[in-house]
């Protein structure tokens, strides 16, 4: 009974370790297959779906519309600022011309001021220098009016005669009045047109209103030329960003309704793969393959992953997949370029 | 599932660090714990039963290394079996027979195996104790003296030796044998020792009371596995049989010897799995025949039932490994262990056994990854080889080979 036992139970036991032996060695070589294979295989990616709903793809959308925002608001205040400036240019123009009149007509009354001046001061001289030999006249009209006097008394002359006589004489002195009447009001004149009057005066405060007017506008310009300037190079900046990040992948599944197959490719390989090579999802790995779609798009930027095979840190950069074969994503590697064993 | 696969191997972990700092503790520390009386006028008589099996001129050698001890020469005899060797092995024991005193000479009929055949020599044998030995194994000159001597306490049943290697330094294989045969014997056992319940007294150097091995002999002639014969492991199952029997099991670290160790990795390989098997067995007898355990020291159970478990729950470990990462045994940090360790325990040799000094101690380290072999490939192809195996082990390639240049130079004599 105990030999029966143990004949049986040692036939069990054989058949249960050749199984597992096997099982072990298949399992072994398999892995020491996959190891050597994928240690020099250069043609591998490893495919990943990428949802809009993914954590990166929020946080760059986010980044995305404040980066617009600003854009945006950039874009605002340089085009205000750019109007701004051109209407002060403007106005510049006018209150230069303005100024430019104010000088021509400042200078040109100057002139005519100096030129009269002069005139009336001659006209002055002249004048007193009548008025002096007038004044000797006058003595003669006193002793005029006394000889008339004398003669209306002598009865020489007729009171009618001796009146228009007198009445003369005294216009003669009315006019002498007048004369030295007229020589002050010249001298005025003269004197009013060689030297600055309040006229002047004036003219020139508003020449300096009107030249600290254009200063500040001219200020004003720079200030506005500086900020359109520093709005300028803001702006580039952000749409360099934006247009970086539009060749993110994450940008391109965050512009899609739908989640993108998207696959990483290690550095290592990037030779194998280019755009619109064909793309292959293999059974047992890499044994029997079949071509489930081609790459679509090759992003620049370094993303970090996980080996799939070695469970070992990797740089490389992400690719689009245009698959036909939607549920290839599920692979753990797709291949780039041809099959990896020809089968 | 991989939450109790990792406690596994925490447990795993921690009963082998247990051991480690444990024997550190009592080997430093502690070394009344670990010791046990020694008696040198006790000299009882003494047997050295030496099988053989195409071990060639160094059978003599290891004769001659017996005969020149410091032992009483009439105290001590060399029984020497020769198991149906095809090389001119019988002829160099004759010659040693006519060299030195006290060799008897007797050989097989035909080849019966390793573990028959010493149970033969005893046949011979009518002294106190007996010393198994191994055919390619030397001896120390007091070797003999610090076995006898152990044996002052009537409770120890079997004593055994610190085993070096011969070749130490013959190849990278034995330089790291040399290693892991120090760690083992002067680390490893001394908390064996503190129970006296070593679980496995090297069969190279392996000397018990000759009247416990006749009493166990009927025992150790039926052992089977499911009614194959099984004679692997023969040490490990006599040392584990004659602690269940009451009597006590220990190393005497004095007493040296120097075994020659396999040279290449496929002998190294098929020599441990032929280890490995012999410990799955023992395992599995161990928990067939618990309740006869209970009643030993709780350290019994440590040595024959939990050491050889982190072997079988290591195996967790490095298949959890691969699943994590293929490449996680290419951890920096396991290497730098091993080469420290590795240094570490070579300036230990270098200090106190010279001559198994390590030549480039750092390029052993790379042998740091063998336990994941060990584990992965021999503890599962021993699992599943339970009923295989060979008798004389390495020798067994040799007598192959042996026989095909036999045949050859048949073949060409005839020719001409």
């Amino acid at each position: 009974m105990r030999k029966l036992f143990y004949k049986s139970y040692v036939n069990v036991y054989r058949v249960t370790a050749m199984m597992a032996l096997y099982g072990m060695f298949a399992a072994i070589t398999g892995y020491a297959a996959l190891m050597g294979f994928y240690s020099v295989n250069k043609s591998w990616v490893a495919p990943l779906l990428i949802s809009p709903s993914n954590d990166k793809i929020l946080s760059l959308t986010a980044q995305m519309v404040a980066s617009q925002q600003t854009l945006d608001s950039l874009n605002l205040s340089t085009k205000s600022l750019r109007e701004a400036r051109a209407e002060m240019v403007q106005r510049r123009g006018v209150l230069q011309n303005l100024n430019q009149q104010l000088e021509t007509a400042a200078a040109q009354q100057k002139s005519a001021n100096i030129s009269s001046g002069q005139e009336l001061s001659r006209l002055a001289l002249q004048k007193h220098a009548d008025l002096r030999s007038t004044q000797a006249m006058l003595s003669e009209i006193d002793q005029s009016e006394s000889e008339v006097e004398r003669n209306l008394k002598a009865g020489l002359i007729t009171r009618s005669e001796a009146l228009a006589q007198k009445t003369t004489l005294a216009q003669f002195k009315n006019a002498y009045t007048d004369a030295q009447v007229s020589e002050v009001v010249l001298k005025d004149s003269a004197r009013q047109k060689m030297s600055t009057d309040l006229s002047v005066v004036d003219t020139m405060s508003k020449a300096v209103e009107l030249r600290s007017e254009l200063a500040q506008l001219d200020l004003n310009i720079k200030t506005g030329d500086d900020q359109i300037s520093n709005n300028t190079v803001q702006i580039a900046n952000i749409q360099k960003a934006i247009r970086a990040t539009q060749d993110n992948p994450y940008f391109v599944v965050a512009q899609s309704t739908t989640p993108v197959e998207m696959a990483f490719m290690p550095f290592d390989n990037q030779n194998a793969v280019s755009v619109d090579a064909p793309v292959y999802d293999c059974t047992l790995s890499f044994v029997w393959c079949r071509k489930v779609g081609s790459v679509s798009r090759n992003f620049s930027e370094e993303e970090r992953a996980t080996n799939p095979i070695f469970k070992t840190d990797i740089r490389g950069t992400f690719i689009q997949l245009d698959l036909t074969d939607h549920e290839a994503v599920k692979s753990k590697t797709l291949f780039v370029g041809r099959k990896p064993l020809l089968l | 599932m991989l939450a109790l696969a990792n406690l596994f191997v925490m447990l795993s972990i921690l009963v082998l660090v247990i051991r480690y700092i444990w024997g550190a503790l009592l080997k430093w520390h502690h070394k009344g714990l670990h010791g046990f009386p020694k008696d040198y006028d006790l000299q009882p008589t003494v047997s050295v039963l030496l099988p053989n099996y195409n071990e060639g001129p160094a059978v003599y050698e290891t004769i001659k290394s017996i005969r020149e001890s410091d032992y009483p020469t009439d105290k001590l005899e060399v029984i020497c079996i020769d198991d149906g060797s095809v090389d001119d092995s019988y002829q160099w024991m004759i010659r040693a027979s006519r060299d030195f005193p006290n060799i008897q000479v007797h050989r097989n009929a035909e080849n019966i195996g390793k573990n028959k055949t010493v149970l033969r020599a005893l046949q011979f044998s009518k002294a106190d104790i007996v010393v198994c030995i191994d055919s390619d194994t030397v001896f120390k000159k007091d070797c003999i003296r610090e076995l006898a001597a152990s044996f002052a306490d009537p409770t120890i049943g079997a004593v055994g030796g610190a085993v070096g290697l011969r070749n130490a330094n013959e190849s990278i294989v034995t330089k790291f044998q040399t290693i892991q045969y120090y760690i083992s014997f002067y680390l490893g056992k001394i908390p064996e020792n503190w129970t006296r319940t070593v679980g496995c007294i090297s069969g190279c150097l392996f000397a018990v009371r000759r009247q416990i091995m006749v009493d166990l002999e009927p025992k150790l002639e039926a052992r089977h596995w499911f009614g194959i014969p099984t004679s692997e492991g023969e040490d490990r199952h006599f040392s584990h049989q004659i602690v269940l029997a009451g009597w006590g099991t220990v190393i005497n670290l004095d007493a040296e010897c120097h075994t020659t160790a396999p040279a290449t990795l496929q002998q190294y390989f098929k020599q441990q799995l032929r280890w490995r098997r012999s410990a799955i067995r023992d395992l599995f007898w161990t928990m067939r025949t618990i309740p006869e355990h209970t009643k030993l020291h709780w350290n019994a159970l440590y040595v024959f039932l939990l050491l050889p478990l982190t072997s079988l729950l290591a195996l967790f470990r490095i298949v959890l490994g691969f699943l994590e990462s293929p490449l996680w045994w290419t951890d920096a940090r396991l290497l730098i262990l091993y080469m420290v360790t590795v240094l570490v325990v070579n300036q230990a040799i270098k200090k106190h056994n010279p001559e198994q000094t390590v030549t480039n101690p750092v390029t052993v380290s790379v042998f740091g990854v063998w336990w994941i072999v060990n584990t992965l490939f021999l503890t599962v192809l021993a699992c599943f080889t339970l009923d295989g195996g060979s008798d004389w082990g390495t020798r067994d390639k040799k007598v192959v080979e042996e026989a095909m240049i036999g045949a050859r130079l048949e073949t060409a004599v005839s020719g001409d």
